[in-house]
């Protein structure tokens, strides 16, 4: 591996998460200095006006066992203030008249606040108890939130450490280190030249001066061998050639498919930003149409983003390609900008709906531009690698953006996180006009997706059981939950929307770290259809986890587990299956067609996910939709296996992983 | 020669023009302040307190030629005649029946013993539809406009049940006035929506067909036998005079009364109520008298309006008496009387 980039990004990293660390001690230590002293100036004042509104009663000559709705006022003031234990009126004696008994005695040390009741006779008094509690869980909010700030800034610092030096030291670097290893094991071939300046491209560009001599002279005695006939000797030079690969150049990747990624994941962080307060938004918005539920009603403006996407994204290969990757990649975080800012000031549902639809284009535009970049820069060799970078970009996005997403809501209000999306948006912009090539590689490319090929694709029995009862219904499931359920109900439960945007980490969570595992299990143990099956029927059955508890939000937590834990398990193997099925098909169905019929299968499921969701939420409630929805995927997925499973012994050869 | 003064006042005028427009129309005049007519019924009240301060913080200088009517009807024609002479800028009159009395209905057949030129600003007028002095609130088409006191029906009954929650609501009201049946029918239809039931009692009526005080503490005392938790002083013109006899036959009763015109409660000793300060309701239609005189608006196309904020008045020694005392909450925005 790249030993000496990683060290590098390494060291940065270790270096950034101790300041970090330092910043984030230091401010918790000011946040705790500050914050007592100022609870208990604010109990201090809820006690005094409670005891100033006593002491008016009294003084109109109200006595003291008639102040009606006194126990209530206090109650009250309990509820509404989450750092107020107890609050009690008590006398003299210390016996408690009015709001909650006085805590027992082994509550002595927590902090208490008292105000006199001014002019009363017997020594009245208003006292708070501090709840010790509450300090606390503010403190360890803080924390979360801190170590969620700290995840991110490095992801986001090695993300700019691609940027910084992805053109330039590091291919410098990398090029040095390809051209010593590969000499190192006898292999002389030319490489590529690398377009740095420094030491390193100096020292690779003095090494390709010497290799370039090196293979001239080859080149010459070649020839000069070749004219005089000599056979012996054009056996030994091509041996020469075999041994060393005197005369022939290095295909490797020109470095360029990074270029892609720091624009790519910028702007999917500005996406998933959304994803914790979108739901609610739109349900604010949402004004009733008569006939729909208002859960479908909310559902529709996510609805209209995933049917662009969806729609949009089959016709933009062609798009992106006659403008050029980059061009469209700036052109789709335009639209993104355009789409975040007018969400943020979006008067109504159509107004919302419409910016969503704009998003939801530039989403699309960027997605396919990205990918077809990776695909340009790559070669069928690359590719799966090109890919790989494309995805993790993807799925880091996912991880970092609805934690961040939900700070920012909970900070700045939900305008405003959408106009640092919209910010987002156009660093990915700028970042693309600096990062991209402005040259286009030309490559001849087979046909896209041949519309011809649908109906062949889903003629074989065992390809449309992947397709509708795998692939879709997964795609179902995850936007009807993640995007979907689980924020509008962790709203209805009255959990920030940091806590919302935390709960959506664990998804993201578990698909990076099981997926690679569960990927290479599949392949080692030649088991893709028993995986794509046990992880829908895992993926469906997590609903159930609220019928054996209540709906609180460590259950929704599990339920969220189940989910990612099935969807790892299944995901690597659908992709894989979807290839070893499409090569079962009759001739002349290509696998760029199979691949893109894949794609617009699971993109309708996306767009079907907020809407079937939407419209059962409004008859059944949470608890039943989650459940129905997950008992159809496992029902699905059972099925599936049955069909498949039970009626073809899985003996398929299978080529190595991968999408 | 221009006479020096004169040119002085214009000269100020111009100036204070740039600062306060109302001054520099004043000016404008000649320095002639704007006269204005002014009919009360019985005598000065806080309305016409809040009429002058509202006039005077505006810097519209006025002259009033006041008249008070005395508690009768009896002189407005006089009024009318002398308005028609004077032709003063505009006419204020406090009260349905002085209000009745000079600009009359507004589908009366015979108009001409009424004021039907000269801009009328009212104040204190309970129902000016039920009353017939305008056919539309909010577009009056006539020479009238004007300040509404009364507090919606729904809003005082929330005051009320937040007060003491209503079980049973018991009402006395004159069944010839057409104001009454108007409010009884708003709250038999409250009665679904805010869960209570309505107990209704009418005064009496006398060979005439007049209302009558006979019998008031009988009638007071079926309501409370009836299991009533409230009594609603309504705005009913016989009830206003009977204040001293219904009130007291309610607090042998046990029977919280809520006044919704501020004379219930300062004056007939009403528990608690919920009523438009006088003092405001002449700052309101002070506003209306601005805008017809200082920027020549037309009455006919001045909305009559009520207020939108109210005050809610605690009678401390009444809830002494029944031992009923307020939510204490309620004694950060109540105003409380104490003797």
């Amino acid at each position: 591996m790249n030993s000496l980039r990683i060290h590098l990004s390494a060291a940065l990293l270790g270096v950034l998460v101790v300041a970090l660390l330092l910043f984030s001690f230091r401010t918790v230590d000011r946040a705790e200095a500050v914050l007592q002293p100022e609870i208990e100036r604010k109990a201090a004042a809820v006690a005094e006006s409670s005891a100033a509104l006593v002491g008016k009663a009294l003084a109109l000559g109200i006595p003291l066992d008639r102040l009606q709705g006194l126990g209530e006022h206090l109650q009250r003031i309990v509820a509404d203030n989450p750092d107020i234990a107890f609050i009690t009126l008590r006398n003299s004696a210390g016996a408690s008249l009015y709001g909650s008994p006085a805590p027992q005695a082994g509550a002595d040390d927590a902090a208490t606040v008292e105000a006199p009741v001014a002019g009363a006779p017997g020594g009245l008094s208003v006292v708070v108890w501090l709840d010790p509690d509450f300090a606390a869980e503010v403190v360890s909010t803080l924390w979360i939130d801190l170590v969620i700030v700290m995840f991110v800034t490095a992801m986001v610092a090695l993300e700019l450490v691609y940027v910084g030096f992805g053109a330039g030291l590091y291919a410098a670097i990398e090029g040095v280190e390809n051209r010593l290893r590969s000499m190192r094991r006898g292999d002389l071939r030319l490489h590529l030249p690398i377009d740095a300046g420094g030491e390193f491209g100096r020292l690779a560009r003095s090494l390709d001066g010497r290799l370039d001599r090196l293979h001239a002279a080859y080149a010459s005695l070649r020839q000069r061998v070749v004219e005089r006939g000599d056979k012996a000797a054009q056996q030994a030079l091509e041996m020469l050639h075999a041994r060393f690969g005197l005369g022939e150049r290095v295909i490797e990747a020109p470095g360029r498919v990074i270029a892609v990624r720091a624009p790519l994941f910028v702007f999917m962080l500005a996406e998933e930003l959304t994803r914790p307060f979108l739901p609610g938004y739109i349900k604010a918005l949402a004004q009733p149409v008569p006939g729909l539920s208002p859960e479908f009603v909310a559902s529709l403006p996510m609805v209209t983003f995933l049917v662009v996407v969806a729609a949009s994204q089959p016709l933009l290969g062609g798009t992106t390609e006659r403008l050029g990757r980059r061009r469209a990649l700036v052109l789709g975080a335009l639209l993104g900008v355009a789409g975040y800012v007018a969400s943020a000031f979006a008067g109504g549902l159509l107004g919302l709906s419409l910016a969503r639809a704009v998003s939801g284009l530039g989403f699309a535009m960027v997605f396919v531009a990205a990918q077809g970049f990776v695909i340009d820069s790559t070669n069928q060799r690359q590719r799966s690698s090109g890919m790989a970078m494309f995805i993790s970009a993807i799925l880091v996005a996912g991880l970092c953006g609805p934690p961040i997403g939900g700070i920012l809501a909970d900070r700045i209000g939900v305008p405003g996180a959408f106009v640092v999306a919209g910010g987002f948006a156009a660093v990915s912009l700028v970042l693309a006009c600096l990062c991209m090539p402005a040259a286009e590689p030309q490559r001849p490319r087979g046909p896209a997706i041949r519309w011809s090929d649908f109906g062949r694709i889903v003629a074989s029995p065992s390809m449309a059981a992947l397709l509708f009862l795998c692939a879709m219904p997964a795609k179902i499931i995850l936007v009807a939950f993640c995007f979907f359920l689980v924020p509008l109900e962790m709203q209805a439960l009255g959990a920030s929307q940091s806590t919302t945007g935390r709960m959506l980490m664990i998804y993201p969570i578990a698909m990076v770290l099981l997926v690679p595992t569960f990927a290479a299990l599949a392949d080692r143990w030649d088991m893709r259809a028993s995986f794509v099956a046990g992880g829908g029927v895992l993926a469906g059955s997590s609903a159930f986890v609220l019928a054996t508890a209540s709906t609180d939000i460590p259950v929704i937590g599990v339920m969220l587990l189940g989910l990612g834990l099935g969807q790892a398990i299944s995901i690597a193997a659908l992709s894989g299956l979807v290839g070893d099925l499409g090569r079962q098909l009759p001739a002349g169905v290509s696998e760029t067609s199979v691949y893109g019929i894949f794609r617009l299968v699971e993109r309708t499921g996306n767009a079907l996910g907020p809407l079937i969701a939407g419209g059962l939420l409004g008859v059944y409630g949470f608890s039943t939709t989650v459940m129905l929805i997950g008992g159809a995927t496992a029902l699905c997925a059972l099925t599936f296996a049955l069909t498949t499973i039970l009626a073809r012994p899985a003996n398929l050869e299978l080529p190595s992983a991968g999408s | 020669m221009l006479p020096r003064r004169t040119f002085l006042g214009g000269a100020a005028g111009l100036l204070a023009g740039a600062a306060v427009p109302a001054t520099a129309f004043a000016q404008a005049r000649g320095d002639r302040p704007f006269r204005i007519y002014r009919v009360t019924y019985r005598g000065r009240t806080e309305v016409e307190d809040g009429f002058d301060d509202y006039l005077a913080s505006n810097g519209v200088a006025v002259e009033f030629i006041e008249r008070d009517a005395e508690r009768s009807t009896a002189r407005l024609p006089e009024f009318v005649e002398e308005i028609r002479a004077l032709a003063p800028d505009l006419v204020y009159t406090w009260g349905t029946s002085v209000t009745l009395g000079v600009a009359g209905r507004y589908d009366a057949a015979d108009r001409s013993g009424y004021i039907t030129d000269t801009p009328v600003v009212f104040a204190l007028v309970a129902s000016p539809l039920a009353a017939g002095l305008v056919a539309d609130l909010a577009d009056p088409g006539r020479n009238l406009t004007g300040a509404v006191h009364v507090v919606p029906p729904e809003t005082q009954l929330r005051a009320m049940h937040s007060y003491r929650p209503i079980t049973r609501l018991g009402v006395l009201y004159t069944s010839t006035e057409q104001n009454s049946l108007s409010i009884v029918e708003d709250l038999r239809r409250l009665r679904q929506t805010m869960g209570f039931s309505l107990i209704e009692r009418q005064f009496r009526l006398d060979g005439d067909g007049r209302p009558s005080p006979d019998g008031i503490e009988e009638l007071i005392a079926e309501i409370g036998a009836e299991g009533a938790n409230w009594l609603y002083l309504l705005p009913d013109t016989f009830l206003g005079t009977q204040y001293d006899r219904v009130v007291p036959a309610a607090l042998a009763n046990r029977l919280p009364t809520f006044g919704a015109a501020e004379l219930a409660i300062r004056q007939g000793g009403a528990l608690v109520g919920l009523i438009s300060r006088y003092y405001s309701v002449g700052q309101l239609a002070a506003s209306k008298a601005v805008r017809i005189l200082r920027d020549g608006a037309s009455p006919a196309e001045l909305p009559i309006e009520t207020l939108k904020r109210f005050s809610l008045i605690i009678n401390l020694p009444v809830a002494k008496q029944l031992d009923l005392y307020p939510p204490i909450e309620m004694l950060n925005y109540a105003e409380v009387l104490t003797g």
